[in-house]
């Protein structure tokens, strides 16, 4: 039973993805690497010392990459569930990271993450990725190599896209082959559950 | 926003769209008979309407809920003499909620249409309208008045 349920969103994920319109993995990745070299290079002059190339402004570029992630996330999450509306709510952080994982992931990547390290409580999950389209062709720089996470605009995604579905996550890197380990994995932690609040009379724009 | 002729039809009455917190991001009136004018207004009966509606959504949905013997909820549309009131509710808490004639069929695949095929491309992929907030795209509400007066 448990095997029949992995493939159903495999499957489905294979299927949608099948359908969708594609675009070249390479032009993907090249121009995510170009931006993020971007990002670097502006966030250095901005911050006005010698800090582009020295890896000083890592964790600045981290946190728009992030930002970034969250905005495509939030937006993200309709464009999922019009192309698998069929797809409801789901019953635990078990599904959810079934349905991240294997066919979301699967949907606009083109790659399937396993899902791996449930904590105790459930309310922790690793997603492993044995290959990250995104960085492909990339070799980080040595200043950067341990400072910078290269794909952390997947985090946001998955952050955004999981707030917009009322659970408020933390998700990070733990690995990355970037930086010479095995596999790139990400580790997704549930903070909240946001409880639905109706608004008051709200002023007019 | 003052609009152009508002499209009438005699199949479709009204459209609306609510996100999760009850803010109604869009309204449209195919009956020619609601007044958009005082818009800004907290109190005004177009405001009044729209309250009106968000609070039969959300009571039907548990009613519903509480007598299904499925814990998930799936209501679909309820039917009066006088009109049909359909809703398609997304795991994100966007609602769409269509009122037609009481002769017409479910419009289930309908709203679900209009999410896919207009409300993502011109709303979701559109940098300048943000995320649960008010629709101001001038072409959605031509594009889904046009959609909903030909397949309802």
């Amino acid at each position: 039973m448990a095997s029949k349920g992995q493939s159903l969103h495999a499957k489905a994920g294979e299927n949608i993805f099948a359908k969708n319109p594609k675009v070249s993995a390479e032009l993907l990745a090249l121009t995510y690497g170009a931006f993020v070299h971007r990002l670097i290079k502006d966030d250095g002059a901005t911050t006005s010392s010698a800090s582009a190339g020295s890896g000083e402004n890592a964790e600045e570029v981290n946190a728009i990459l992030d930002k970034m992630g969250y905005n495509i996330g939030c937006r993200m999450v309709d464009e999922f569930f019009a192309k698998a509306p069929q797809q409801g709510l789901c019953r635990d952080l078990n599904d959810t990271a079934k349905v991240i994982g294997e066919q979301a992931f699967k949907m606009f990547l083109g790659v399937t993450a396993e899902v791996a390290s449930f904590d105790s409580e459930n309310k922790a999950f690793s997603l492993i990725l044995r290959e990250n389209p995104l960085a492909d062709f990339v070799i980080l720089p040595a200043a950067y190599a341990n400072k910078l996470w290269y794909s952390n605009l997947l985090c946001g995604v998955i952050r955004g896209a999981l707030e917009m579905l009322n659970m408020k996550v933390a998700c990070y890197f733990r690995k990355d082959i970037l930086r010479g380990h095995d596999c790139t994995e990400m580790r997704v932690e549930l903070k909240e559950i946001i409880k639905d609040k109706y608004e008051e009379d709200d002023d007019e724009k | 926003m003052s609009t152009p002729a508002p499209p009438t039809s005699s199949n479709v009455y009204e459209f609306l769209i609510y996100n999760k917190t009850g803010a109604c991001l869009f309204h449209l009136d195919f009956t020619g008979t609601i007044n958009f004018d005082k818009d800004s207004d907290k109190n005004s009966d177009v405001r009044q309407r729209q309250k009106l509606v968000y609070g039969l959504v959300c009571g039907i949905k548990s009613f519903s809920q509480m007598l299904s013997s499925k814990p998930l909820p799936c209501f679909r549309n309820y039917a009066t003499a006088k009109y049909k009131f359909h809703i398609y509710e997304l795991p994100t808490g966007l609602k769409l909620v269509l009122m037609t004639s009481p002769l017409k069929s479910d419009q289930f695949e309908t709203l679900q249409k209009v999410f896919q095929t207009l409300y993502v491309p011109l709303i979701s992929r559109n940098i300048f309208c943000t995320p649960n907030q008010k629709i101001q795209c001038k072409l959605f509400r031509e594009k889904v008045g046009e959609f909903l007066i030909a397949n309802v």
